[in-house]
């Protein structure tokens, strides 16, 4: 098990050092200059110049890609053009805002969609399946943002349980805070799994071992959460884990919306400046987690369906 | 078609239990199916006949073989005797009293009481039969613990027992594999040591043998034939196989498009076949010499369950079929002590088998 952690681990690392040699050239491709972004409008050729010195904005691009490479190596993701700090401090700082986010987004969308799902497999053609893949047709077509700006509407201007701009401070509590941007998330979520749940339980009920279940005398709940779901959640671990590696753009777009401070807005933002270390940095730092996601997902695989526990582990 | 009244009566016009308890030396029987009828509607109107109308009985440990060919009815006729034939879509009729209680009209919860601890079945397909992320040990617990109250150790006691039982070599190593780790002749070890985990009044094993090889067919069917005379349930062994029927089973029905066709105790079937079936059946048998070998062979196919002949359902592959044949239904009659048959002509045919 260790060693097939490793070796994933392992083969992950060219993933990584491409996307930071994309990354990289890209953002450099984005017209405009840091410098000027950085200093405005009434800044002089002069101090323009100075900057574009002192961060090394002068040198050759592929210079500029050797420094930044052997920091990238070290662990240093370089110093931010539009913070007086470290690109790493920033975000470390920003992304427990986006990880629960995601954690609950994910987590409560699952959760909706596991009982949607089941409940719409076994009312199948009646009238709470059609409502269900109904809602779940519409929740798939609509854009993250879209959502978003419903439930700030519902939410924050009618109902004003949840403030309009989700920071921290100034009377809102921590719950608050997160409601918005994870309900929009849920749902959002919770519509391509709903889907997923209902066909892959609907599968599931025709297979002989739910009739022998049904036939030791188990009650329907356990014959379908315990038989059925059990059995369904093979291909429901992998649109999880899908939803996991993804949901960092939906977070890029409701923190945006919701103007919360996780890594998300601060990709955005860092954008607008042309802050390329920062950039970088963000965009590095959500392809690990990626990876990490992607590794959890197939571990999680083995757990669910014992035929396929990674080989090398002793029974 | 026969009127209400008939139904609880026999052939003779005699009540039915008082004339079987007779027949079944004064024991009341422990299952009554009596006038099953299950169709399924399909598109377009028309409905798959899978059962039209089965009565049959079954006495307290009693093994009773139901052979028929494939599609004739038997799996669904058995399975709705555990009510796991889902309606609706099925459309089922009729009654099924076990210890005299109807179980068609026993609410769900008195039915789960029953399945898996009074009646319990195996399956054709031992391959799928279980779950495949469960462990094996835990799947039988599960029966134990909903059933009996006993702890979780006693249950994976028992467990053990159990798999000892039905003679899975390295019990304790096998008890906490997954399904995937063993071969089918083992699964279906399991589902039988499952079946019998809380001592049923009845088994039904609906072809526990079809898709195993066949040296492995041999094993599971002598397991079985010990569990029978070592305990005191009621078997049912639907199979195809005769010869499995010769083995194992005191009584035999003849399943054909969903009725029983002849029924009677197994020797007799085999020294005197009524039904012109019976007698086509036991001519495919290789080992087995009919009088006129090879002269008596099944033509054609099983009717088409949607659209069923009139009369008798065998008629169209019936070299003596007349025109009484095709225009009225035999019903089940007695013939002679413990043999009874559905034919107009029963014996006209004769199949002097010797075994
Ligand atoms: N759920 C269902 N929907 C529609 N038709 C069904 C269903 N289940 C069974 N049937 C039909 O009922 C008829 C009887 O099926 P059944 O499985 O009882 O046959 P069988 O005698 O057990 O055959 P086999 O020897 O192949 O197991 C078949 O024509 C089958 O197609
Ligand atoms: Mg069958």
């Amino acid at each position: 098990m260790k060693k097939y952690i490793l070796s994933r681990v392992l083969f992950a690392l060219p993933t990584i050092i491409g996307v930071f040699i994309v990354v990289f050239f890209v953002v450099r491709l984005i017209p405009g200059d840091p410098a000027s972004a950085m200093l405005g409008p009434k800044a002089t050729t002069a101090q323009i110049e100075q900057y574009r010195e002192h961060h090394g904005l002068n040198e050759p691009v592929y210079v500029q890609f050797g420094v930044a490479f052997k920091k990238f190596i070290k662990g240093d993701l370089g110093q931010s053009l539009s913070w007086y700090r470290p690109a790493r401090d920033v975000i470390m700082e920003r992304l427990p805002r986006s990880a629960e986010l995601a954690f609950f987004g994910v987590l409560f969308g699952t959760i909706a969609a596991l009982i949607f799902g089941v409940i719409a497999a076994v009312y199948r053609g009646r009238w709470p399946d059609l409502l269900l893949t109904s809602f779940a047709t519409l929740g798939m077509s609509l854009p993250m943002f879209y959502i978003g700006l419903w439930i700030l509407v519902i939410f924050a201007m009618k109902l004003k349980i949840i403030p309009v701009i989700s920071t921290l401070g100034g009377g809102v509590s921590y719950w608050q805070s997160l409601l918005g941007p994870v309900l929009a998330l849920a749902l959002s979520e919770s519509a391509l799994l709903t889907r997923t749940t209902r066909s892959s339980m609907l599968e599931v009920l025709n297979e002989d071992y739910i009739r022998t279940a049904r036939s030791k005398g188990l009650t329907e709940r356990i014959v379908l959460f315990k038989h059925a779901l059990g059995n369904a959640l093979i291909p429901i671990v992998t649109v999880v884990g899908y939803s996991l590696a993804t949901v960092f753009g939906g977070a890029i777009v409701l923190e945006t919306v919701f103007a919360r401070n996780g890594v998300g807005k601060l990709l955005v933002d860092a954008i607008h400046v042309r802050d390329y270390p920062l950039v970088q940095g963000t965009t590095i730092v959500i392809a690990i987690l990626i990876v990490l996601i992607n590794i959890v997902t197939d571990i999680v695989y083995g757990v669910v369906d014992p035929r396929i526990r990674v080989t090398g582990e002793e029974r | 078609m026969k009127s209400q009244k008939d139904c609880n009566q026999d052939y003779n016009g005699r009540p039915m239990t008082e004339h079987k308890l007779a027949a079944a030396g004064k024991r009341a029987p422990l299952l009554e199916i009596r006038d099953l009828r299950i169709r399924f509607p399909i598109r377009g109107g028309a409905s798959v006949h899978a059962v039209n109308g089965i009565d049959l009985d079954l006495y307290p440990g009693e093994s009773l073989g139901v052979v028929g060919e494939s599609g004739c009815g038997k799996s669904v006729t058995f399975s709705s005797v555990m009510r796991l034939v889902a309606s609706p879509p099925a459309i089922i009729e009729g009654d099924i009293f076990f210890e005299g209680r109807n179980i068609m009209e026993m609410t769900t919860r008195e039915m789960r009481k029953i399945r898996g601890k009074k009646i319990t079945m195996i399956f054709q397909e031992p391959m799928t039969s279980l779950n495949p992320v469960m462990k094996i040990g835990y799947q039988i617990m599960e029966t134990l613990l909903l059933h009996e109250k006993i702890s979780k150790k006693a249950a994976a006691e028992r467990a053990l027992e159990l798999f000892k039982l039905v003679e899975i070599p390295d019990a304790e190593g096998r008890l906490w594999c997954y399904p995937h780790q063993l071969s089918g002749g083992l699964r279906q070890r399991v589902m039988i040591a499952m079946a019998l985990a809380c001592s049923p009044k009845i088994l039904l094993a609906d072809e526990p043998t079809t898709a195993l090889d066949v040296t492995i067919q041999a094993q599971v069917l002598d397991l079985l034939k010990r569990l029978q005379r070592e305990t005191s349930m009621s078997i049912v062994m639907i199979t195809h196989d005769l010869g499995v029927i010769a083995e194992l089973s005191k009584r035999v029905a003849v399943f054909y498009a969903g009725r029983v066709l002849e029924e009677a105790l197994t020797p007799e079937i085999f020294r005197n076949p009524l039904h012109p079936y019976t007698v086509g059946l036991l001519s495919c048998i290789p080992k087995i010499r009919t009088e006129q070998e090879r002269l008596y062979v099944i033509e054609g196919n099983i009717p088409d369950p949607t659209n069923l002949p009139t009369g008798c359902p065998f008629h169209p592959r019936c070299k003596i079929a007349t025109e009484k044949c095709r225009r009225e239904e035999p019903l089940k009659r007695r013939y002679s002590e413990n043999h009874y048959v559905a034919c107009h002509y029963p014996g006209k045919i004769t199949g002097k088998i010797t075994v």
